[in-house]
């Protein structure tokens, strides 16, 4: 992504007016500055030494929808013929501590370890591969915006692109083995959100809240990417595919929906995520959703508020699914269903 | 003489062989200003900051991944021309990074005083080129500017194999 989506411009051609999405806007407007600024600030790091290790933020920041309130994800990334993982963790640290100094909320969580190269791709739907693999490789194609080192970041996104376009069986005619992994990512966050609330007794709102709203938008914005793909030449398919996959989930659904005829279908998806980001971007409301007790969720006026948006923001979904259905059904029914 | 145009391979820069793109760094540069620094017809301190400047030339490198492209191309005999939107002083820049001495020439838009898809840059490209030569870019409109030129042009989307297109 070398320009965020203009938003501003997006929305009179999905039938919304600009000035109802002021968090949307405001969200994209503001993390593009704040990458662009650790971008800077990053720079001061050697880039040369180690060689081969990239950083990358995931998640809100990578997707241009953080507020002050968002952690950042920091993802390092090594070519293991380049650098070693002690190098690349450091590297990771010695970055982390100048985002914090530069008021970033480093998580030191799922991306807290350095991850080879060759291990995200040796082995893509084998016995070696894992859920971070999984993880890493769905969450760097679809929202890493790199923050060091972006010659080795942009060889590390176009080689983990390539570990699924390069096959000469399996790749397939919609490049459906990296539709395949990607569904598989979102049926395993969906699985995995159990885990942690059932068994692991995490914090159950907050994660309910995005996995209906943000993860739901991103599973959504790949199932049109693909779609469009789908009825675009063959030859031009993975360069399509290419173009768009990094682009925020909403930029994607709304240019995918106005390429396959349906650009209002956007408006109201995009307006259900409004509400939704707004919430977010307030940290009270978020320490109350971390706190919410699951047998006092109906007396939270916030949790049915945003419960309710969750539902208007399925109905949204449903009609952009339905479209996708009874239009392109060679695509949907054989590739996003069967 | 004439040259062999399977002999050599013409590249982008920012966004085939280097990386980042100045829009992904800077606060306060505009398009405006740009439009002016890759057709020479600025100074970079009228660009943006020294700050943002030096900022930029610690990010700017050729991608460690194209090094081993060139290199093969090279042990090949293939000549490597690089040919892009450029500022003059990035291009320096790159050509004294690692990598840069695989560049056997160097054609940018601030020292042509034109940029792609101007025919007046393909006309300069012509001068080191030959007509016929295998053109790589990630932007589509290069792409065929450059094959109304003459050139055998291939747009390199995000993620495309460049073996394949320089084999």
């Amino acid at each position: 992504m070398r320009t965020p989506p203009d938003y501003r411009a997006l929305a009179p051609t999905i039938g919304v007016d600009a000035a109802a999405l002021p968090t949307i806007l405001g969200s994209a407007e503001r993390s593009w500055a704040r990458l662009k600024e650790a971008r800077r600030c990053l720079s001061e790091l050697d880039v040369d030494a180690p060689a081969g290790v990239a950083l990358f933020a995931l998640g809100s920041l990578g997707r241009l929808e953080a507020s002050d309130a968002s952690d950042l994800d920091l993802a390092a990334i090594y070519r293991g013929d380049l650098a070693s993982a002690a190098a690349a963790d450091e590297r990771r640290a010695a970055a982390a501590a100048r985002l914090r100094a530069l008021g970033f909320e480093v998580a030191d969580k799922t991306f807290a370890r350095a991850l080879d190269l060759d291990a995200l791709i040796a082995d893509v739907g084998g016995r070696q591969d894992t859920c971070d693999h999984l993880t890493y490789r769905a969450l760097l194609l679809t929202e890493g915006a790199w923050l060091h080192a972006p010659a080795a970041a942009r060889g590390i996104l176009d080689a983990i692109f390539q570990a699924y376009t390069r096959g000469t069986i399996a790749s397939g005619r919609f490049l459906s083995a990296l539709g395949n992994d990607l569904h598989r990512y979102y049926r395993t966050i969906c699985v995995d959100y159990r885990h942690k609330v059932e068994v692991a007794g995490k914090g159950w709102a907050l994660r309910n809240l995005k996995l209906r709203h943000s993860r739901k938008t991103w599973h959504l914005a790949n199932l049109v990417l693909f779609t469009w793909a789908s009825e675009a030449e063959e030859s031009a398919r993975e360069g399509l595919i290419a173009a768009h996959l990094g682009a925020p989930p909403l930029a994607r659904i709304a240019a995918g929906l106005r390429e396959l005829g349906a650009p209002a279908l956007a408006g109201p998806l995009l307006r259900a995520y409004e509400r939704f980001l707004a919430a977010l971007a307030d940290p009270e409301a978020r320490a109350r959703l971390d706190a919410l007790d699951h047998e006092a969720r109906h007396e939270s006026a916030l949790y049915r508020d945003l419960r309710e948006n969750a539902d208007r923001l399925d109905d949204a979904a449903q009609a952009i699914a339905l479209h996708l259905l009874e239009n392109h059904q060679r695509y949907m029914i054989r590739f996003g269903l069967l | 003489m004439q040259r062999d145009p399977a002999a050599t391979i013409i590249f982008d820069l920012i966004g085939v062989l280097a990386e980042p793109s100045w829009r992904e760094l800077s606060a306060a540069a505009t398009i405006d200003r740009w439009r002016l620094l890759k057709t020479g017809a600025a100074a970079e301190a009228d660009f943006w900051s020294a700050q943002e400047a030096a900022a930029y030339r610690r990010a700017l490198r050729i991608r460690p991944d194209r090094l081993a492209l060139l290199r093969g191309l090279r042990a090949r005999g293939v000549r490597i021309v690089a040919a892009s939107n450029l500022a003059a002083a990035w291009a320096d820049h790159l050509s004294m990074s690692p990598g840069g001495s695989l560049i056997d020439a160097w054609v940018i838009s601030a020292r042509v005083g034109a940029a792609k898809p101007d025919p007046r840059f393909f006309a300069a490209l012509a001068a080191v080129a030959p007509r016929g030569a295998r053109f790589i870019d990630d932007t589509p409109a290069n792409c065929a500017a450059a094959a109304a030129a003459g050139f055998d042009a291939a747009w390199a989307w995000p993620g495309r194999d460049l073996a394949a297109l320089t084999s």
